[in-house]
């Protein structure tokens, strides 16, 4: 896992190359290493309508799809607008097998990179006794081929 | 010489984007841009036309796109779709290739295809539902929302879709009756309600789980695909699918070779790229990754799976500098001149152009970048992804900042590598852990460089040989030392001294740095035959001792017997990239059984774990030999980790011609009981021996190795990798030996016991099979039906299908007479004397087959395989087929062929009754759907049977003819003959024209004889058949070689006449073109010379040559034409320039003449308009002043006809006109101060009337010309004139008292006594008041009847009466 240090170091390359990456740590720690870096923070859960939820797994895993879509679609960018989105309640896009693709597809480009926010961790909850933690679970599942290209963390 | 600088000849480009999405580039907004900023190099454009021509030919096809990261997949993706679906978008309108938009623009847009494009990056992973099928289901559905919504809800694509479509529209009662209980017991309610509540996509979920529509469902790849083509071809009138996967190395990387999933998704690409469209379902299928193929997939034929499309590969490695420079920069007008120039100067000063065969088209795809550049750049970037270094598009992004760099452009000179060290995006990737160390050495190098001892201005050329080295050292692979010699250093960091030359500074400042201990190495080697010396960098690293942490790892994998027997398996299957060089340097090109390995089941992260390999056995593969008999026979090789009683049995496949068993450890049974299992005598068992202890000590160093380099993967802990890697580069080649000793020390095992040494058969990895199989099949087939010493090489099944051609064909392939010579005779089907003439007399093989036939109505041909493909005869099933044909040919006996399989004859028509006859065959063509034709097929008996006189004559015509044996050939010759005489007759009258035409252009007349010749030539292509031909030739030429003599007279005309509009426009162009330099008029002079008439036609064979030399004199022509035609132009243009800052100054001269009240103006004046506009017309500018085109047809510019001879003449009449506008301005500037005018302005401007008059006031006084046009506008003109035509009025009063006084009382009889009277009072009153104000005033009076009269003017300012 690369540090905090190495994704500042990233942040400030003119240009990026298909980077979705995720940072295992705080969003303040995160906040800190964009210092300078013209960015916006997005949290998946503001597609969703409290009042208006979906009925069940496949509606959800739609309108996470749609929803992120046009999102990142209207996100203007440009050699003069460099902008790094800060992704947050990233287990969504597991929980409902999205994976990044949208990211790639409408997003990422020579101007534009993202940042998957996986606050952590984990493994310090409380959980009762009948609970077992997998807490690589969602990193496996980001760090699997082709998801996200780099892992950086608070913590090496 | 002196050049133009660059930033005078290219334009840099806005910054180019390199991350392009599939799915955004084939937006509508993107297609016109992206389909525009694609270069179509040669290679891209074959790429293209290959896939175009499939579709507009509506074949479909599945085509692999590899290249490596960032290499333009997706861009080639991209602009292919956008052509394919954005045509009402206009996107061929800025193809920016003219080949490709003349031949598909317009066949494209006739085809109709439905488009379904993905990338599969990002995509998360599931481990119930991570199925390729799934993706393309719901990428289809995309697909039809985004193109045709309108087919959203006609189209089924899931199995719930279709499971609900197949309740309503087709089960039965009685189906329906089940699904009913179904929902009534699962839901508690009719399938109708359940539709109602939860919809119909649930509705299809639940009945796809109730399992009552299985196998109505589509569920086989095939018939899912081929239904949703059906109904999107048929519903939205489509012609055809385009199907295109981006980023599937991705998926790749997830699903490892041996896996379920992995085979799944062969299934599914071989099902779109193949199965479909050999179903006439036109599918096209581009797949773009950076990974292989899977070689099932492979083939790379038309027809095959998937056809290879490599982009960048090292084949078309010039794209890449030509795709960078086109995506950086513009050129200007007329840039081909300057670059020539360039070009022309380093073909002269330096080698790298001859040396590299960089042509003028090339040099010019990549100016200003000198081609080392690229080379340098590519190798960096070819190794990003095992590095995470520079990518191939970071190459585009330092062009194109090193483009930014001001300095550069305005510099003479080409751009070197050493100034893209510079750019931002070079920096990044030196900074990079990899390059990190050596990069600070430079840069410490660089910082020591005002020590050394050179003039100050040769350091800034020491710092571009230094990074220039740097550079080229960091691009060789790890595994390669070379370096520049003191010339090609000169060439990659352009030195320039005009004193010493180029090679020689270099050598002056190499020395100097060798010397002054700066990091650079000179050493000796050898190129092409000298010795020479070369300089490279030298990158240090340090070093650490590693060994404490090697020997515990060692000691752990000695006690692990279980891993160790786990990595010897492992390591028999190696493949090439798994071994070290140092073992490829041995001879070994992988594990002892490396072209037989298994498939493996580890995942990717297994294997980046070091997880062991998982192999499943017994594996089976394909071997042949051609030891025996000089015929390849092919076999197989079964691979296990135990012995089976299958492995013994018969072979019974007549493809199969022996089976080697190879065991990859000792078996559990005895060598006896493994030999009397074997039931056929072309099998042989390969047994190791125990392993020994030198094995397992190699199979421990390795083990702790690997587990070292696992260990010490922190960047800091580079030398104890490196130690690992060497004890591990040790293990592997060690343990390769071992490999084969226990295998020598094993036993090769076979039915009756031929006693194979197998220290014979191991004593290395190359031709084992081929020998092994090779000593069975030599005892096994001692009998052969043919005469294998008669066979000039090595028979193949390949051949075979040649040899057809060759035999049967009436105008065989070269290939198919090779063959014919090579094989015939030994097959027995020709004579030693005419080895290419079919003739099976002594074919001991036809023999047999005739017994096998002979008292059979029917014989099926798997029968005479089965029966021929065995020992003792050693046919293969190939030949036991080509036997069959010679049998058809020498007549009696019919093959019916299997019907439907679509086999056509090679002139597109179905074969008669399906049935292969002795007339039938040569039209046949033996291919895969002759292949499939012949399963099933059956021989039946047969129901069905002098040109060479005139062949002397004919062959004068056409040399190819030959002899007729057969009425069939006796036909086919004469059809060939009339043929010939068919283009004989048309031709001849063109010939004739055009030499009489020719003659007219070149000053020559047509030589009676030719007329004559031509004449009865005409004649003689009139005749209908070979008989008429040859007595009409037979009439005119009574003798052969008078015949031949003149028709050699025709052919030399008809060459002439081939070149006959090339020479008129030579000869145009030659006597139009000027004298633009000495040299080149008098070679002009002596090439219109060498082009007469009489003697082109005499010897035609010099035409070539003349056009040669023109072409070279043409060359230097255009050059030199277009470079004085620029120069007379520029001249002109810095004289228009002059003339523009004059016409600013003669607008104002000529509104201040119109002045009337100013008085007239200056004579000399009056014409200074048409002096103007004259000179306006002479100073025109061409518009192709900075390249004429001349390069055509036009010797001079067809824009102006400029001829040297033609001066820029206006120079003398532009400064008469300054001068006269000067006087004529400085006149009317006098007039304007004139006291009495000046006053009238000066109180009008007092007044504040007039906007501008006090700025134009300001201008008279300065007499400053050059505002004078900025005020002096229309309005201010009719002001001042009025100003001053109003100051000459006066107002005066006349008061009618005195003058009523004076007429008096007026009676009837006084009326015109009265009038007179006032007359001339009032006369008088005017004369006083003109006295009274001079002579130059006009007065204008106003009558008044009391003393309160008041002035127009007065009343004006609020006065009155």
């Amino acid at each position: 896992m690369k540090t905090a240090a190495d994704l500042a170091a990233l942040f400030r390359q003119r240009t990026w190359d298909k980077d979705v990456v995720l940072w295992v740590g705080s969003e303040r720690a995160l906040i800190e290493a964009l210092s300078g870096v013209s960015h916006t923070v997005f949290d998946l859960l503001d597609l969703f309508d409290e009042g208006h939820l979906p009925m069940d797994d496949e509606e959800t895993r739609a309108q996470l799809i749609n929803g992120l879509r046009r999102t990142l679609r209207t996100i203007e960018t440009s050699p003069e607008r460099r902008t790094v989105l800060v992704v947050k309640s990233i287990g969504l896009l597991a929980r409902y097998r999205t994976g990044v693709k949208e990211f790639y597809d409408w997003f990422c480009g020579d101007f534009a990179m993202v940042v998957l926010v996986l606050e952590g961790p984990m493994e310090d909850c409380l959980w009762p006794d009948d609970v077992i933690c997998d807490s690589d679970r969602l990193i496996d599942y980001f760090q699997a081929p082709a998801v996200v290209k780099q892992v950086f963390g608070e913590r090496e | 010489m002196k050049f133009r600088e660059l930033g005078k000849i290219i334009s840099v480009k806005s910054e180019p984007q390199t991350t392009p999405s599939l799915q955004q580039v084939i937006t509508r907004g993107k297609a016109r841009e992206t389909v525009r900023d694609y270069l179509f190099t040669p290679s891209l454009r074959a790429h293209f036309k290959r896939v175009l021509e499939c579709i507009v030919h509506r074949t479909g096809q599945g085509f692999w796109v590899q290249a490596e990261y960032g290499a333009g997949k997706t861009h080639f993706l991209g602009t292919l779709l956008d052509l394919l679906i954005w045509g009402e978008e206009k996107v061929w309108d800025v193809v920016g290739d003219a080949e490709i938009k003349s031949e598909y623009s317009a066949p494209v847009s006739k085809v109709r295809m439905f488009p379904v494009a993905f990338s599969l990056r990002g995509m998360g992973e599931s481990s119930e539902s991570d199925s390729l099928m799934r993706v393309f289901e719901e990428q289809i559905k995309e697909s039809i929302r985004e193109f045709a919504p309108e087919l959203e809800e006609q189209v089924k694509v899931t199995s719930a879709e279709l499971a609900a479509r197949w309740y309503l529209e087709e089960a039965t009662e009685d189906e329906k009756a089940g699904v009913t209980n179904f929902f009534r017991r699962e839901h508690k309610c009719t399938p109708e309600e359940y539709r109602s509540q939860s919809g119909l996509k649930k509705f299809g979920q639940e009945l796809v789980r109730s399992k009552l529509p299985e196998g109505r469902l589509r569920g086989k790849y095939k018939e899912r695909f081929a239904f949703i083509y059906e109904q999107i071809a048929t519903l939205g009138g489509y012609d055809g699918m385009v199907f295109v996967v981006d980023e599937f190395r991705s998926w790749q990387d997830r699903h490892v070779e041996g896996t379920a999933a992995y085979a799944e998704d062969e299934e599914i690409l071989e099902t779109l790229a193949f199965v479909l469209p050999s179903q006439h379902l036109n599918i096209i299928t581009l797949i773009a990754s950076q990974g292989d193929m899977p070689q099932k997939l492979s083939g790379g034929g038309e027809g095959d799976r998937f056809i290879p499309l490599y982009l960048l590969a090292d084949k078309n490695k010039g794209d890449f500098g030509e795709i960078v420079v086109f995506r950086c920069r513009d050129l200007a007008k007329g840039a081909a001149t300057d670059i020539k120039d360039y070009y022309d100067y380093c073909r002269k000063e330096y080698r790298f152009i001859r040396q590299g065969n960089i042509s003028l088209d090339y040099f010019t795809a990549i100016f200003p970048f000198q081609p080392r550049c690229f080379d340098i750049l590519r190798r960096i970037t070819q190794s990003d992804e095992q590095n995470n270094l520079p990518t191939i598009r970071s190459g585009l992004r330092m062009a194109w900042e090193t483009l930014g760099n001001q300095s550069l452009l305005k510099g003479h000179r080409l751009l070197t590598i050493s100034d893209l060290i510079r750019t931002a995006e070079m920096q990044k990737g030196l900074s990079h852990e990899t390059y990190r160390d050596s990069y600070q050495n430079l840069c410490g190098a660089l910082e020591q460089l005002p020590q050394l001892d050179v003039a100050p201005e040769e350091r800034e050329q020491a710092q571009r040989i230094l990074e220039a080295l740097y550079l080229w050292s960091i691009s060789l692979p790890d595994n390669l030392r070379d370096g520049l010699t003191a010339q090609e250093v000169a060439e990659a960091a352009w030195l320039t001294d005009d004193a010493v030359g180029s090679t020689a500074q270099a050598e002056h400042l190499l020395e100097q740095l060798v010397q002054g201990g700066f990091p650079v190495r000179s050493e000796k080697r050898t190129r092409e035959g000298k010795e020479v010396t070369v300089f490279s960098y030298e990158i240090s690293a340090t070093r650490e001792s590693p060994v404490k942490y090697f020997a515990p790892l060692k000691k752990k994998a000695k006690e692990d017997i279980k891993r160790q027997d786990t990595k010897w398996i492992e390591g028999l299957f190696w493949q090439l990239a798994d071994l070290t060089k140092e073992a490829t340097e041995e001879g070994f090109t992988g594990g002892l059984f490396s072209d037989f390995r298994p498939p493996d089941a580890r995942s990717t992260r297994d294997v980046q774990d070091g997880k062991p390999a998982v192999f499943s056995f017994p594996h089976r593969a394909g071997a042949s030999t051609r030891r025996v008999n000089k015929t390849a026979y092919s076999g197989e090789v079964v691979v296990s980790d135990r012995w089976r009683e299958e492995f013994g049995k018969e072979i019974e496949n007549p493809d199969q011609h022996f089976r080697l068993v190879y065991l990859t450890d000792q078996p559990t049974v005895d060598d006896a009981k493994i030999t009397a299992d074997l039931q056929d005598p072309r099998i042989a068992v390969c047994r190791p021996e125990t392993l020994s202890e030198d094995t397992r000590e190699a199979l421990a160093d390795l083990l702790a190795a690997e587990q070292m380099k696992r260990n010490c993967s922190a960047p800091s802990q580079s030398t104890l990798r490196e130690y690992a890697e060497e004890k591990r580069r040790a293990a592997v080649k060690t343990l390769l030996k071992c490999q084969q000793d226990e295998y020598r020390r094993g036993k090769v095992l076979t039915q009756k016991g031929y006693g194979i040494p197998s220290t014979e058969i191991f004593r290395s990895t190359k031709g084992r099979e081929e020998d092994l199989a090779g000593r069975l099949l030599e005892k096994a087939y001692d009998t052969p039906l043919f005469s294998s010493k008669d066979l000039k090489k090595e028979f193949t099944d390949a051949d075979t299908k040649k040899l057809f051609s060759g035999l049967f064909h009436k105008e065989p392939a070269n290939a198919g007479k090779d063959a014919a010579r090579n094989f015939a005779v030994g097959l027995e089907l020709a004579t030693k004397s005419h080895p290419t003439d079919f003739n099976p007399a002594s074919s001991q093989a036809l023999a047999k087959v005739r017994e096998q036939v002979t008292g059979r109505a029917d014989l099926p041909l798997s029968d005479l395989k089965a029966a021929l493909c065995r020992p003792p005869y050693g046919l293969t099933e190939s030949m036991v087929t080509l036997y069959v044909f010679a049998l058809i040919k020498s007549g009696g006996f019919e093959l019916v062929l299997n019907p439907n399989t679509g086999f056509t004859l090679v002139n597109g028509k179905a074969l008669p009754g399906d049935r292969l006859t002795a007339h039938t065959l040569p039209l046949c063509e033996w291919n895969a759907k002759l292949d499939r034709a012949l399963l099933g097929s059956r021989l039946v008996a047969s129901v069905h049977k002098g040109w060479n006189e005139v062949l002397p004559y004919a062959r004068i015509l056409d040399a190819d003819l030959k002899p007729a044996n057969t009425p069939d050939e006796e036909q086919a010759r004469n059809d060939s003959l009339l043929t010939t005489l068919a283009k004989l007759n048309v031709e001849n009258p063109g010939v004739e024209k055009s030499m009489a035409d020719l003659a007219a252009v070149l000053g020559g007349a047509v030589p009676q004889q030719l007329k004559e010749v031509c004449a009865r030539l005409r004649g003689l292509a009139a005749a209908g058949s070979y008989q008429e031909f040859d007595a009409a030739a037979r009439e005119s030429w009574a003798e052969k070689e008078a015949f031949a003599a003149a028709y050699e007279q025709y052919d030399k005309a008809r060459r002439l006449r081939d070149r006959a509009f090339h020479l008129s426009q030579i000869i145009g162009y030659l006597r139009k073109a000027c004298d633009v330099d000495n040299a080149i008029e008098i070679d002009r002079l002596a090439l219109l010379e060498t082009l007469k008439f009489e003697s082109l036609l005499n010897n035609p064979s010099v035409i070539g040559a003349r056009e040669r030399t023109f072409d070279d004199w043409k060359a230097r022509y255009v050059q030199a034409y277009r470079k004085s035609h620029r120069a007379y132009y520029e001249v002109i243009a810095e004289l228009a320039a002059k003339l523009e800052t004059l016409r600013p100054k003669v607008q104002a001269l000529l509104r201040m003449n119109s002045i009337v009240e100013l008085g007239p103006p200056l004579a000399v004046t009056r014409g200074v308009e048409a002096e103007l506009k004259a000179l306006s017309n002479a100073l025109w500018v061409c518009p192709d002043s900075t390249a004429a085109d001349v390069a055509g047809k036009d010797p001079l510019c067809p824009k102006c006809q400029w001829r040297p001879n033609q001066k820029p003449s206006a120079e003398d009449a532009l400064s008469r006109l300054t001068t006269v506008v000067s006087q004529g301005l400085a006149d009317r500037f006098q007039r304007f101060k004139d006291a009495s005018i000046a006053a009238i302005l000066k109180k009008a401007t007092t007044e504040g009337k007039g906007s501008g008059l006090q700025e134009l006031l300001d201008i008279i006084q300065l007499a400053d010309a050059d505002r004078l046009a900025g005020v002096l506008n229309d309005d201010l003109i009719a002001f001042l004139r009025k100003v001053l035509y109003d100051e000459n009025l006066v107002d005066e009063q006349v008061f009618l008292g005195p003058i009523l006084q004076q007429i008096g009382p007026i009676e009837e009889t006084r009326v015109e006594d009265a009038i007179a009277t006032f007359t001339k009072l009032l006369t008088k009153a005017i004369k006083d008041a003109k006295a009274k104000h001079g002579p130059g005033k006009r007065v204008r009076v106003f009558l008044r009847s009391d003393d309160s009269w008041i002035s127009p003017l007065d009343q004006q300012k609020g006065g009155g009466t």
